[in-house]
């Protein structure tokens, strides 16, 4: 990877990290309801660059983030850590679908970040059920869903934004 | 000469609907078949604590005015405030606070979860006046 790709990949991972602490900090409409604006930033490096770089992203907004915010290693941070990784895993199995002969299925941006979004609600809501031996949080699943639907679709737009300007200069090759 | 990365298609592709429609399917399947609360008896808050500890409250008892109930979590106190047909969060020991945050807690069904202090509190219980022959306040012939 060449000092300009890694420098790219390093912009977005930082951009994540500020998404993710703004986010923390700012009230919301519901307590349990977050935009997940970070996951613009882990869509656009998934998709100009690859899994890895996405990964890299990921970790670095997951685990700087919980340090600046105080979660580190409470039971909230196995619960986001959990999440978002589920949720990374099911985009770049999305983006792949899109790329093979399947092309037809193919998600959009705007469907890839729904797809990580919703998984990460989902995943949440079952780690912190499991945590608390509690089936009664499935009641919450159809609030979740919807949310993160909207949100989903939000994110989507500014990562579908980004990547149409990011795109690597034709004389630079592409990215990793 | 070397071509950009492989990107995805412009947003609402014929994938993208199906996810959507299938997310949903999800949420209403979730919707219909989840577990409920029980919908039998008086209106009560069940307390559910560190997988398994159980108590109730009333949430409305005439001779008992609001009041503060002290629950004992693995990291610390949280307090509620109980009466006149609802509950709700006073203080938790928590950091983010969306325990709290989840406001009153009164119909049947309403749910508040602090998981850093492994706390349920959901409502139970029939609220008054909501069958039909308590809804009709009188029959003249």
């Amino acid at each position: 990877m060449s000092t300009r790709h890694l420098t790219r990949l390093a912009l977005l991972a930082a951009v994540a990290l500020i998404l993710f602490v703004f986010e923390a900090v700012v009230p919301r409409p519901l307590p349990w309801m977050k935009l997940g604006l970070g996951n613009a930033a882990v869509l656009t490096a998934l998709i100009l660059f690859d899994w890895r770089g996405a990964a890299a992203v990921t970790v670095i907004k997951v685990f700087v983030g919980s340090l600046l915010t105080g979660a580190f290693a409470g039971p909230t941070f196995v619960l986001a850590c959990g999440a978002s990784m589920t949720s990374l895993l099911l985009m770049a199995g999305g983006l792949q679908v899109g790329r093979s002969r399947v092309r037809s299925l193919g998600l959009s941006a705007v469907g890839l970040s729904i797809l990580g979004a919703c998984t990460h609600q989902v995943t949440q809501l079952a780690l912190a059920s499991l945590y608390l031996g509690h089936p009664g949080l499935v009641g919450l699943a159809p609030l979740f869903i919807a949310s993160g639907l909207l949100a989903g679709a939000m994110t989507g737009l500014i990562a579908h934004f980004a990547v149409q300007r990011l795109q690597p200069h034709p004389a630079e090759g592409t990215y990793p | 000469m070397t071509t950009g990365p492989d990107l995805p298609p412009s947003p609402l592709t014929r994938g993208d609907v199906i996810l959507v429609v299938g997310w949903l399917v999800l949420a209403a399947f979730t919707a219909l078949a989840g577990p409920t609360t029980e919908r039998d008896g008086p209106l009560r808050l069940v307390i559910e604590i560190d997988n398994g500890r159980h108590s109730q409250a009333p949430l409305s008892v005439e001779d008992r005015p609001v009041h503060q109930i002290t629950i004992e979590g693995p990291i610390g106190p949280t307090v509620l405030e109980v009466g006149a047909g609802r509950a709700r969060i006073l203080s938790a020991p928590c950091r983010q606070q969306i325990c709290r945050l989840s406001g009153w807690l009164s119909e049947p069904g309403d749910l508040a979860v602090c998981v850093p202090n492994r706390l349920v509190l959901r409502v139970a219980g029939r609220k008054v006046g909501h069958t039909d022959s308590e809804r009709i306040d009188g029959v003249t012939r």
